[in-house]
Formats: C-alpha cells, structure tokens, sequence
C-alpha cells in the first residue's frame, strides 16, 4: 500500500480543454509539481508527512502549458486538448 | 465550477449493487488490515470508486481508513462521498494530549468562513462547505471538553483544539 492519503480526482470535458480538480490537502502551491505527457497527468507534491502521487489517465492528448490554480487543498488544472 | 458539472444523480444500478462493487473493492481487507499489523505500519486507506452519471463522467469515491491506535486496537473509519448523498465525511484524526484534544480534518475545496462545529457532550458536530462540496461529520471525541473549540483552517487542512474538561 502506498503512503499518502488518497483523495478525489474529477476531470471535466470541455470541449477544447479539460479541466482537472485535484484534492491535495495540507500541502502548499510550492511543493506541488504537475508534469504533462501525452495522454497523462502525473502530480506529485510533498509536503513533511503528506506525500501525494497521482498518475491521471486523460484519455485525450493534450498540448501547451497546464494552467495551475490551488486554493484551499484543491488544486485546478486547465490543459488545452492537441 | 457548478455549472460545468454533470447533474445527474440517477442511479446507473441499484445502491446493493453498487455497495456489492465496492465490497469487492474492499474484499482483501482483512487480509490488509492483519499484513499491516504484521508491517508495523499505523495507517491505510482502501478505496473504490462510484459512478454518478451514465457517460461514467463522474465518478465518487468512497473508501475505509484504518489506523492504529496506541493501544494497538485499530479504528476504522469511513470517509469519502456516498453514491447517495452530495455530503461527503472527511478523513478526521483525534489526538490525545494529556489537557487537551487536537483534532485533523481534511475539508479541501471550503471556506473557512462555511465551516461550522458544534459540541454536544463528547461529540463535535462538524459541518462545512456549500454547494457542491459540503462535509458532515459527527466526531467522537472520546472526552469531554471545555471551553470554545479553537479552528485554525488551512490549505483544507482543519485544526482544532479543545481542552478537556
């Protein structure tokens, strides 16, 4: 079993660009790092005890940078579908 | 957020069934809970997933969180969103400090401003968010306190800090 509390992952389809909501609770915008690969998503952020890693399957490519937002333990991904 | 979000509450099977999946999900519990004994570990969370909406656009999830205590007992908790209900219950930790209880609980995505508690004997009722995300738990706090709970909210992170009566 992993370490890390488990938290939920939505993803919306909008059109021409997907947007992801993340719950990453207790950590702060610093420790959090989202990297885009194709058709994936992988966050990690880590913050003393509270580690998270998410591997999220988009299903769809993607291209450009992901706009990052986080506030209040959600963190909001905008990416622009290829 | 809201208007994007798939309204649709409708059952695709039944509440049985769906709990059926997620016992499934679930089934090598005991099995994980003796491993983790064994490991030494103090804490693990087991999931499974939900769906809302027939296109399987959103998903729930709902899941059990086992921790040890020091008395080597395990308590087992549940968190998560269940299928028939847009309030969720947070994962909360109680911790014991000889005058004084802390209390941990995850509210990502509120206000502070919508979080409420509300002591009624060893329990502390807790209520947050609106909308779309909104939280209820009622919490055994395993003492009586004293006093107004002091909360301190942030990054979704709740603290609260209770003296014991």
């Amino acid at each position: 079993m992993q370490s890390g509390t488990l938290s939920g992952v939505d993803i919306f389809d909008e059109t021409d660009r997907l947007q992801v909501i993340v719950e990453l609770p207790g950590v702060s915008k610093e420790d959090i790092s989202v990297n885009v690969k194709a058709n994936a998503l992988k966050i990690v952020a880590m913050a003393g005890a509270r580690q998270y890693h998410r591997h999220i399957d988009l299903g769809v490519p993607v291209k450009g940078e992901p706009e990052i937002h986080y506030n209040n333990g959600v963190l909001e991904i905008m990416l622009g579908k290829a | 957020m809201e208007k994007k979000k798939v309204k649709n509450n409708e059952p695709i099977l039944d509440f049985g069934l769906k709990f059926g999946g997620i016992l499934t999900e679930l089934g090598n519990f005991t099995q994980d809970i003796t491993k983790m004994v064994e490991e030494g570990k103090t804490e693990m969370n087991r999931t499974g997933e939900i769906s809302f909406d027939k296109s399987q656009k959103r998903k729930g999830m709902y899941g059990i969180s086992v921790r040890m205590g020091g008395d080597g007992m395990p308590r087992v908790d549940t968190f998560g969103r269940r299928p028939e209900s847009e309030t969720r219950e947070p994962i909360v930790d109680v911790f014991d400090e000889a005058d004084r209880l802390q209390v941990i609980v995850e509210l990502p995505g509120v206000e502070e401003k919508d979080i409420s508690l509300e002591l009624k004997d060893r329990t502390l009722i807790l209520t947050a968010g609106k909308g779309e995300r909104k939280y209820r738990k009622e919490i055994d706090l395993g003492a009586t306190v004293k006093g107004e709970p002091k909360k301190q909210y942030k990054n979704g992170i709740l603290e609260i800090n209770l003296k014991k009566a």
